[in-house]
C-alpha cells in the first residue's frame, strides 16, 4: 500500500469522524438515523466543494431555459436523487460521502451513456449540471 | 549528377527514358529507386538548393475560398520541395480510408490498404523512421513503460505515430543523387507544359524554362508529374494546346475535389479533475525501436461506421489553460480524487487537444487557372477555392464531443470547446493542415477520376502522376508516408513496363 493511499484513508476517516461530531452538535440532526428532507438537500449542496464556481456553472446551465429557471431547490434535489435511486420523501440513512460516491458513479455512467449537456462551452454530465443548478438555486434562495 | 539548367543552350533538347517533374518527397524517392539501373532519368527541379524569392513567387495565386488559406506559403519550391519545412509526423492511412463509404459521397480508392502494405515499410527508412509497428501500441507502451489511457475502444483509440527528424529530402539525398551517373537533376528548370501528339494520347516533350536562362525541352519516353497537390493540376490544365481543357481533363475533373485537413488548435481543452495523470505517451516524443514515436487519440473503425463519420485524430499538447475558469476542480471529488485540487494549480491543470479532421470530397472545392493573373513565365496563376461543408462542421463537433465524453467517463477531466458554445459556425481558430490533396484523384474510371490505379493519366499512355493530388480521400494521417508508398509502387510499375 502506498503512502498516498494511507494518507487518503486517514483523511477520509477524520472527515467522517468530524462529520459525525458535527451532526451530533447540530439541533434536529438524527445521529445514526436517516436525514430529513432539509438535511438531505443540505448534503446535496455540500457534494461539490467549490460552490461559488459550481453556482456559476449552474446559473449558466439554467439561463437559457425558463422552465429550469422556475425549478425550486427541492425540485432540483428530487430530480438528482431520483437519478441515484434515493427517494427524498423516504430518505435512507446516508451521508454526504455516500451521496458523493453514488453521484460520482452516476456522473461516469452519464458520460458513458452520453447523458450530457453543454454549459457555457463545457461538456458536463447531466447529473453534475443539475448539481450545479441546485447549488446556484440554493445559494440564490438563501441570500 | 546535378545540372544547372541556366547553362544549357536555348532550345536544347534533353532526351531521357524517364522524366520526373518535381524534386520533392515523391520525386526524390522515385529517382533514388532508379539509381544504378539502365534507365536514363531526368529529375526537373524548379529551384536550386536554397530558397529563392522569385522562384517561390511562381507559387503565388489567388484565394477565393475560406479566408484561412495562404496559397503560396505552405509549400516550398526548391530542391527537396515542401520536405524543407514539413513537421515529420508519420502514419499510414487506415484501411477504412480506402473504402467507398456510403456516408461519404465520392469516397473510395481503386486500391486498398493491402495494395500499399508492401510499400509503407519500404517508405519508413526513407523518412528516417524506426520499426514499422503502427498497429502495435502495446510494443510502445512496453518499451517506454508509459501507460496508455483506458479508453472505450468502441469510441476512441490510442494510435501510434512516428516522428521523422524530419527528413529534409533535399539535404539528406543530395549527395546520393549527385553521385548517380544515370540520374540528372536539372536545377532551376521550370516545367511549363506537356506537349502531346495530335490525339493527346502521348506526351512527346516538355517545355522547360529558367528564370535567368534559356528555354529548353525534355523529350522523355515516360513522364512522372510529381509537383505537389496544387501544381500537378495546374500543369495539366496549362497543357491545353491539343486537349483544349487541359491534359487528362476530358471530364472536367482536374483541379476539383481539392482537400486539406481541417485543423482546430485547440479544438478542445480538458480541465483536469485530478492531477498527476501520466499522459507522456501522448504529449512527448519517445525514442523506441530505432526511431521516435508518440501516440494520438483517434477514431475507432467501429465508431466511424456506427456514426458515419469522417476520420479524425487528436494531439495532446501541454499548453496551459486557455479558458477563464478551469472547472475540472469543481468535480474532483465526484471523480474520486482527493489530492491537491486542480483549481489551485496553474499550468498542470489542463491539456489542449488539437484536432485534425478528414474533409469530405467536394467537387466545388477546387484549384483552377486564373483568368487574369500571370507569373514570371506568362503562365496563368492558380486560383484556390478551399471549401468546407456543413458535414465537416458537424463531424468536428461530434468528434470533440466524443473525446470530451471519454475524459469524463474516465474520471480525468471535463472538456471545453469553442465549438460547443456555437455549433453553427467554425471557431475563429480554424486552419488548413497544409496538406494539398485530391486535385487529380485516382479512380477506376475516367468519369470519376484523373488517374487509374497505376497512377497513369486516363487517355495518356506515358504520363503518370505522383503525390497527394492522387488521394480520393485523405483520412486523418499526414500524407507523406502514403505519398512515398504510392511513389514506390509507381516505381515498381514503371520498372515492370520494360
Amino acid at each position: 500500500m502506498s503512502n498516498s493511499h494511507v494518507e487518503v484513508t486517514r483523511r477520509a476517516f477524520i472527515r467522517t469522524l468530524l462529520g459525525a461530531l458535527a451532526a451530533a452538535l447540530v439541533p434536529g440532526c438524527n445521529v445514526g438515523g436517516p436525514p430529513d428532507r432539509e438535511q438531505l438537500i443540505g448534503y446535496l449542496t455540500k457534494v461539490l466543494r467549490h460552490d461559488e464556481a459550481a453556482a456559476g456553472l449552474g446559473q449558466a446551465y439554467i439561463s437559457a431555459d425558463p422552465a429550469m429557471q422556475a425549478l425550486s431547490t427541492e425540485q432540483w434535489a428530487m430530480m438528482l436523487l431520483q437519478r441515484i435511486g434515493v427517494d427524498l420523501n423516504k430518505p435512507p440513512a446516508i451521508d454526504v460521502e455516500t451521496l458523493r460516491r453514488k453521484l460520482g458513479q452516476q456522473v461516469r455512467q452519464d458520460f458513458a451513456d452520453e447523458t450530457a449537456v453543454f454549459v457555457d462551452g463545457w461538456l458536463l454530465s447531466l447529473t453534475e449540471a443539475r448539481l450545479c443548478a441546485l447549488v446556484y438555486r440554493y445559494r440564490n434562495s438563501a441570500s | 549528377m546535378f545540372v544547372d539548367s541556366r547553362e544549357l543552350s536555348p532550345r536544347q533538347v534533353v532526351e531521357c527514358d524517364l522524366c520526373i517533374v518535381g524534386a520533392g518527397a515523391a520525386g526524390i524517392a522515385m529517382a533514388r529507386e532508379f539509381i544504378g539501373t539502365n534507365k536514363d532519368v531526368v529529375l526537373l527541379e524548379s529551384g536550386g538548393f536554397e530558397y529563392d524569392e522569385r522562384t517561390q513567387s511562381l507559387y503565388t495565386g489567388k484565394n477565393t475560398g475560406l479566408p484561412t488559406f495562404p496559397v503560396h506559403l505552405n509549400r516550398l519550391r526548391y530542391f527537396g520541395g515542401t520536405t524543407n519545412h514539413w513537421a515529420g509526423h508519420c502514419r499510414p492511412l487506415d484501411a477504412i480510408d480506402f473504402e467507398k463509404k456510403d456516408w461519404m459521397p465520392h469516397s473510395g480508392w481503386p486500391i486498398t490498404r493491402e495494395d500499399l502494405e508492401p510499400y509503407y515499410p519500404r517508405a519508413q527508412p526513407i523518412m528516417e523512421l524506426g520499426e514499422y509497428r503502427y498497429e502495435d501500441l502495446g510494443f510502445f507502451t512496453g518499451k517506454t513503460g508509459l501507460p496508455d489511457l483506458p479508453l472505450d475502444r468502441e469510441r476512441i483509440k490510442s494510435a501510434v505515430y512516428n516522428q521523422s527528424p524530419p527528413t529534409r529530402f533535399g539535404t539528406v539525398y543530395r549527395d546520393q543523387l549527385g553521385r548517380a551517373p544515370n540520374i540528372r537533376v536539372h536545377l532551376h528548370a521550370n516545367a511549363l507544359r506537356f506537349n502531346t501528339d495530335a490525339s493527346a494520347a502521348t506526351v512527346q516533350d516538355i517545355d522547360v524554362a529558367c528564370i535567368d536562362g534559356p528555354r529548353f525541352s525534355v523529350r522523355p519516353r515516360t513522364v512522372v508529374l510529381a509537383a505537389g497537390g496544387m501544381e500537378n493540376a495546374r500543369l495539366l490544365l496549362l497543357s491545353d494546346q491539343v486537349a483544349r481543357h487541359g491534359l487528362g481533363n476530358d471530364n472536367g475533373l482536374v483541379g476539383r475535389y481539392f482537400m486539406d485537413h481541417v485543423l482546430l488548435r485547440p479544438g478542445l481543452d480538458v480541465s483536469f479533475t485530478r492531477l498527476g495523470t501520466d499522459l507522456r505517451l501522448y504529449h512527448s516524443v519517445h525514442d523506441v525501436a530505432g526511431g521516435k514515436m508518440f501516440a494520438v487519440l483517434a477514431a475507432t473503425e467501429q465508431m466511424l461506421r456506427r456514426e458515419k463519420m469522417a476520420n479524425f485524430r487528436i494531439h495532446l499538447v501541454l499548453s496551459g489553460p486557455r479558458y477563464r475558469d478551469p472547472v475540472g476542480g469543481i468535480f474532483s471529488e465526484l471523480d474520486g480524487y482527493e489530492g491537491e485540487n486542480p483549481l489551485v494549480k496553474g499550468r498542470d491543470n489542463s491539456i489542449a487537444m488539437h484536432m485534425v479532421l478528414e474533409p469530405f470530397p467536394n467537387p466545388e472545392s477546387r484549384v483552377s487557372l486564373s483568368a487574369t493573373e500571370r507569373d514570371l513565365f506568362d503562365q496563368r496563376k492558380l486560383e484556390v477555392k478551399w471549401l468546407l461543408t456543413p458535414a465537416e462542421l458537424s463531424n468536428a463537433h461530434r468528434a470533440l464531443e466524443l473525446v470530451a465524453l471519454e475524459f469524463g467517463r474516465m474520471g480525468l477531466g471535463r472538456g471545453y470547446g469553442e465549438i460547443f458554445r456555437d455549433d453553427s459556425k467554425w471557431p475563429g481558430n480554424l486552419e488548413a493542415g497544409k496538406h494539398h490533396c485530391g486535385t487529380t484523384r485516382m479512380s477506376d474510371s475516367a468519369k470519376t477520376g484523373v488517374v487509374d490505379a497505376n497512377c497513369r493519366v486516363f487517355g495518356v499512355d506515358n504520363l503518370y502522376l505522383a503525390g497527394s493530388s492522387l488521394f480520393p480521400t485523405i483520412g486523418y494521417a499526414n500524407p507523406t508516408p502514403t505519398i512515398l508508398a504510392l511513389a514506390l509502387r509507381l516505381t515498381d510499375h514503371i520498372k515492370g513496363l520494360s
